[in-house]
């Protein structure tokens, strides 16, 4: 960079008195002038609502995706189970249910306890931010 | 006015007003970034509405380690830049500096011949003419106002080569304008 030039221009730009006939100050006057003149550009009226809508298109776009796939996850889990269960001969059988109902207290312990402890993280993590 | 973590956190939450009035606060940062680097008003415009659309995609990642409307800048940057890029059009490295400081200081320009009358017009139209990485740092630094930090953050450029780019598009601007001066005293 030339330093005279740089001198130059900040100057002009804070302002201080330079020699007005020299023919650089004059072109650097004329620029700084421009170039702190906000353009005019101007967006279409609308620009906000047409942008919301292409964001809620667009959600409602990624919701459908998400429960394509969502089903095609389930419709091909339940194949996979019916072939599994078909080729392996495998009977399901519930016993272990009767042995669970002795402790139908402590199950119903453990489901509040997870509840709880999901709304406390919650919570907590809200804070966080 | 709502600060920006409070607004961020709005439309986190889904407050899609919100998003709106954030719209609103930086959609002239927008239209200067994109304005300056893309010419025809219907890519401008639609330019801008992907800016916006980005901005709401990925609101959860910014983490305020700058100002929010660094960080809007950035992305109108790059989107701007790939935009040229993905059109081809002219962007490159900034072109050797004396032979384009030449170039760009001798060529007459038709359309500028015209248009001189017009100091205003005259001006714009050079810079126009500039690369694009010397019409965004004149930009940030003289209408936005930003400060030498924020303009390398945004541009993804070191503090030495922001006041390179500015002072090298301030001179090239005053070389032109002192050119078309001195023509004018001669007459």
């Amino acid at each position: 960079m030339n330093n005279n030039e740089e001198d130059l221009q900040r100057n002009i730009e804070s302002g201080v008195a330079n020699n007005a006939d020299d023919l650089d100050v004059k072109a650097y006057e004329e620029v700084f002038a421009r170039l702190r003149k906000k353009p005019n550009e101007r967006l279409s009226v609308g620009f906000a609502d047409i942008v919301i809508v292409r964001i809620q298109q667009r959600q409602q776009h990624n919701a459908s995706r998400d429960f394509i796939w969502l089903a095609l996850g389930v419709f091909l889990l339940t194949i996979s189970l019916i072939v599994a269960t078909v080729l392996s001969g495998f009977k399901p059988s519930f016993a272990f249910l009767k042995g669970m109902s002795a402790y139908a207290g402590v199950l119903a312990f453990g489901i509040v306890f997870i509840l709880l402890l999901n709304r406390l993280e919650k919570k907590l993590l809200t804070k966080s931010d | 006015m709502i600060d920006d973590r409070a607004l961020v956190h709005k439309i986190l939450e889904g407050d899609i007003q919100a998003f709106r009035h954030l719209i609103s606060q930086h959609e002239r940062l927008v239209v200067h970034m994109i304005g300056r680097l893309v010419k025809s008003q219907e890519e401008k415009e639609e330019l801008c509405q992907d800016v916006f659309l980005k901005v709401h995609e990925k609101l959860g990642e910014f983490s305020f380690q700058s100002r929010l409307s660094t960080w809007i800048a950035t992305i109108a940057y790059r989107h701007a830049i790939n935009h040229l890029r993905k059109k081809k059009m002219f962007f490159s490295e900034i072109p050797e500096e004396k032979n384009f400081t030449s170039s760009f200081v001798e060529l007459e320009n038709p359309e500028s011949v015209v248009t001189e009358k017009d100091m205003d017009a005259f001006i714009f139209k050079l810079i126009d003419e500039l690369p694009p990485q010397y019409k965004a740092v004149l930009t940030l630094y003289h209408i936005e106002d930003m400060t030498y930090p924020e303009i390398c953050e945004v541009l993804s450029m070191q503090e030495g080569t922001v006041k390179n780019y500015l002072f090298r598009a301030r001179n090239l601007l005053k070389e032109k304008v002192k050119k078309y001066l001195g023509k004018e005293e001669l007459l």
